[in-house]
């Protein structure tokens, strides 16, 4: 078994760098945005004062910083893409063929894929952090830490469900192009990419906490920056975890429900 | 493949070929309504998310530098009006080039007796992008009268000038970072570089602001995401500081006319380098 998943590991990290331009393209292109992000605030702050909520400047830019790290580490780039293609095109047929599920076939590739790109872009982001590291402060105890490894990860559960349950409507449309564009666009927003979710009017802030866009940034990000703490934490933790079992499940049904509708047509 | 590729054609002749162009988009785009429709909302809801992320960020602060919220959302409108313009004429055929390039079916238009740059940048048009245009105009208005702006006959000339010329920017650097795909087989890192780019065209002058020198001559006159919206925003809404903005309409000027050229060049470049997929 240990065997099985390997050498598909192998070949998703080599997968990632067979187009190496526009890779490093990508790369390059992906660090643009924090120039914006970095100004606006740094004008932002000059004219309204020291603190938003309860950010000051540093914690800001942390902030941001710390989500291009997660988005490196544990957003799928297209992998929602690859799969739909896979259905569509008819590899699947190839796939199903071979004794691995297909679930745990994407998700080795999608870990694969994440992995050599954050070993990449983390020297960048590093070197990013340097112009910033007086006013930024990491926990000195263990506990955060540990909470954000295992947030992350979750995180990246949850991502890589969603995207892989949005393909799996390739079995019924052709095109998804545009629901997962749509979908995203509230993933977007609501898992804080445009600035941190506390921000958010208190009473729109807590619903939101109940569904799974904030566990995508939002919620590792605030672990390590030691804003949920507490029962806070545990509770957060445990939505996270709900999230990961139900998008499970979705993805699993999904897909029984796309076989038996594949063998009737495609096969 | 020199022959057509560079073969001058008259604008009557292009005209005539624009006009069926855009009536076989029409008879496409009937036919697959739903995409339409799936397609404008798509659109709305990404302009709605940012207009929700302005209207968050001022409920904590009251300005950035010397601009308020309505200044902002004006600049977001007149983004919007500006960047759908842009997709509807010419988005989806510049994004879909690497495709033609990797499979050949260039060549096939390469072939045809017109010219090959107008060919591949308006072959379909996007008319869901022209309903988010009038979106963007709506905000655009709206701003304006929460500023209580009443705008000359010359300074709304100038606004609809200046975003013609934010549409050229537009163009050019999506062509030419497409138009790399001569090189490059894989394209999805350069229409991901063009909406990270375009994105900061959404920051307001006075952000900029903040950058050194270097990178905001960069960002006017050789990349010039920097004027492509604040330009027209700022003749319209007077905002006292800032660089000037004579200064910063020659730099749109000067921006466009560079832009537009050397995007121009790389394409004629890149077409005499090219082998076709299959020889």
């Amino acid at each position: 078994m240990q065997n099985l998943y390997t050498p598909l590991f192998k070949i998703g990290v080599q997968n990632t760098l067979i187009y190496r331009w526009n890779f490093l393209l990508r790369l390059i292109f992906s660090l643009v945005p924090l120039f914006g992000i970095v100004y606006f605030w740094k004008a932002i702050y000059l004219s309204s004062g020291t603190q938003i909520q309860n950010y000051a400047y540093g914690e800001m830019i942390q902030y941001f910083l710390l989500c291009m790290v997660v988005d490196a580490l544990v957003t799928p780039v297209d992998d929602e893409w690859q799969i739909s293609a896979e259905i569509r095109d008819g590899q699947l047929n190839m796939l199903l063929l071979r004794p691995i599920n297909h679930l745990f076939y994407r998700l080795t590739l999608f870990a694969s894929s994440r992995l050599v790109n954050f070993s990449i872009i983390i020297l960048p982001l590093l070197v990013a952090f340097i112009p910033f590291h007086s006013f930024i402060t990491f926990p000195h105890h263990f506990l955060p830490w540990i909470c954000f490894s295992l947030s992350i990860l979750l995180s990246g559960l949850i991502q890589f469900l969603i995207a892989y349950s949005i393909a799996m409507l390739s079995f019924w449309i052709l095109e998804i192009s545009t629901i997962v564009f749509i979908f995203f666009s509230f993933e977007y927003f609501f898992s804080g990419h445009f600035f941190p979710l506390d921000l958010l009017p208190p009473s729109l802030f807590k619903i939101i906490l109940w569904t799974p866009f904030p566990y995508e940034l939002w919620f590792p990000i605030a672990v390590l920056q030691e804003r949920v703490i507490g029962s806070d934490l545990i509770k957060g933790l445990c939505i996270q975890f709900g999230w990961v079992l139900l998008l499970y499940g979705l993805a699993k049904t999904l897909w029984k429900k796309g076989l038996q509708k594949y063998g009737a047509v495609g096969g | 493949m020199e022959p057509w590729a560079v073969k001058r054609f008259s604008m009557k002749h292009h005209f005539q070929v624009f006009k069926l162009l855009f009536r076989n988009s029409l008879i496409r785009e009937m036919n697959f309504a739903a995409n339409f429709w799936l397609w404008l909302l798509t659109e709305f809801l990404w302009f709605i998310a940012q207009v929700g992320m302005i209207e968050v960020i001022f409920s904590h602060v009251n300005s950035v530098g010397d601009w308020n919220k309505w200044h902002v959302i004006l600049l977001m409108g007149t983004h919007q009006i500006t960047a759908q313009l842009f997709q509807a004429f010419f988005y989806m055929n510049l994004a879909n080039l690497p495709e033609l390039i990797r499979t050949g079916k260039l060549d096939f238009l390469l072939l045809q007796p017109v010219n090959a740059q107008f060919l591949v940048s308006t072959k379909q048009f996007g008319f869901d992008n022209l309903i988010n245009t009038a979106v963007g105009i709506g905000f655009v208005l709206f701003a304006s009268h929460q500023l209580d702006l009443h705008p000359s006959g010359t300074q709304i000339f100038l606004y609809l000038f200046t975003i013609l010329c934010g549409v050229g920017i537009h163009y050019s650097i999506l062509f030419s970072l497409v138009t790399l795909a001569f090189w490059i087989v894989k394209a999805q890192g350069m229409i991901y570089g063009y909406y990270n780019l375009m994105n900061l065209a959404r920051y307001p002058e006075s952000v900029f602001l903040q950058a050194p020198k270097v990178l905001r001559i960069l960002f006017s006159v050789f990349i010039p995401i920097m004027v492509v919206a604040n330009v027209p925003t700022r003749l319209l809404a007077e905002i006292s500081t800032g660089t000037p903005i004579l200064w910063l309409s020659g730099s749109l000027l000067i921006g466009t006319g560079v832009s537009l050229w050397g995007s121009n060049a790389f394409w004629k470049y890149a077409l005499r380098s090219y082998t076709s997929a299959s020889s």
